[in-house]
């Protein structure tokens, strides 16, 4: 048995903590080693003149302790205490309203602050077309001609209602005008 | 058996151990049977943990445990640490004189559990539960306990070359 393990075992007995099982091992054990024996022996002595030492002082406590009134007591502290329990929770919550009711007057007092204006939606932005030649406004393809009201377009056979249809027969042919419809 | 009776049994058991652990600790003695009584209110406050409780005796000591040093922490001035003592003992022989200032020099912790321990025959189990620390720490502080106490009282013999 390794040292250290002897003397756990020696110190847990002299203080008696040892199951019956391990004591019974160990006193087998302790028979045959007469070192072991004197270092129990040794530890049991210092135990037990301690145990003198600590010995519980003979007190006799009051014979009819007023339990009823103890538990009284006992029942208005726990009052007390959710009582407490109960105002910190109040306070909290005033805290919060208050704080609450600071941020939105402003802190000024003098009621509700006017609300911010609603921002401005974010504007689309806006950007340079770089994919390819400028296209000629007058040119047949030109979005132009697609996009314009009926001012910007010349005026067909001097008539200011003219309109214009584009027709597109067949994907593979040139789309032809059809003009004052 | 009624809530009354339960109450008065538990009060008939761990009173007398109660009570003598607060006179054992001569800052506390004065009050002793006020402190008992401020424990047994205390225990009586959280009764379902008492009653929840693996040890009720454990439990009641560690109620007593804090309500000693609640009391210690009144009386000491700020800043001085409160910690248990040892009582002498009247008519003690010279060894006895000498383990008392061994225990006395114990690092209070170790002092603690041996005093758990000896005086109130608690198992590792309930100091564990009164000091709220494992067992096993229970158990290493006793053993330093013991060792030191048996190195103080029996020093090593110095040899002379």
């Amino acid at each position: 048995m390794k040292a250290e393990l002897l003397e756990a075992l020696l110190i847990d007995r002299a203080l008696g903590a040892l199951s019956p099982e391990v004591g019974e091992l160990l006193e087998t054990h302790l028979a045959r080693d007469p070192a072991a024996a004197e270092q129990a022996a040794g530890l049991s002595a210092t135990v037990g003149l301690a145990r003198r030492v600590m010995a519980r002082p003979e007190v006799q406590p009051m014979r009819s302790p007023p339990l009823a009134q103890w538990r009284k007591q006992a029942i208005v502290q726990r009052r007390h205490a959710r009582a407490g329990e109960l105002t910190r929770l109040a306070a909290g919550l005033l805290l919060g309203l208050s704080l609450g009711w600071y941020g939105r007057t402003g802190g000024d007092g003098t009621g509700l602050a006017e609300h911010p204006r609603p921002a401005e939606p974010a504007r689309l932005a806006t950007v340079a077309d770089h994919s390819g030649p400028v296209e000629p406004a007058k040119s047949f393809w030109a979005l132009s001609g697609f996009t314009a009201g009926p001012k910007a377009r010349p005026a067909a056979a001097g008539s200011m209602n003219t309109r214009y249809r584009l027709r597109w027969d067949s994907p593979v042919k040139i789309p032809h005008v059809e003009g004052n419809l | 058996m009624d809530d009354h009776d339960s109450l008065e049994q538990l009060y008939r058991e761990a009173a007398p151990a109660l009570l003598a652990y607060f006179r054992h600790q001569p800052a506390l003695a004065g009050a002793a049977e006020d402190l008992l009584q401020d424990t047994f209110v205390r225990a009586l406050k959280h009764r379902d943990r008492l009653e929840a409780a693996v040890s009720r005796r454990a439990y009641l000591f560690g109620m007593a445990r804090y309500v000693g040093l609640d009391a210690l922490r009144k009386a000491a001035p700020v800043g001085a640490p409160a910690e248990l003592q040892i009582a002498p003992v009247a008519g003690e022989d010279g060894r006895l004189e000498s383990m008392r200032a061994a225990i006395a020099e114990l690092p209070p912790p170790h002092r603690e559990a041996l005093l758990l321990r000896l005086q109130q025959e608690l198992s590792y189990e309930e100091i564990a539960e009164v000091l709220d620390i494992p067992v096993g720490t229970v158990r290493s502080r006793l053993h330093h306990a013991v060792l030191r106490l048996r190195q103080a009282l029996n020093p090593p013999i110095a040899y002379e070359s």
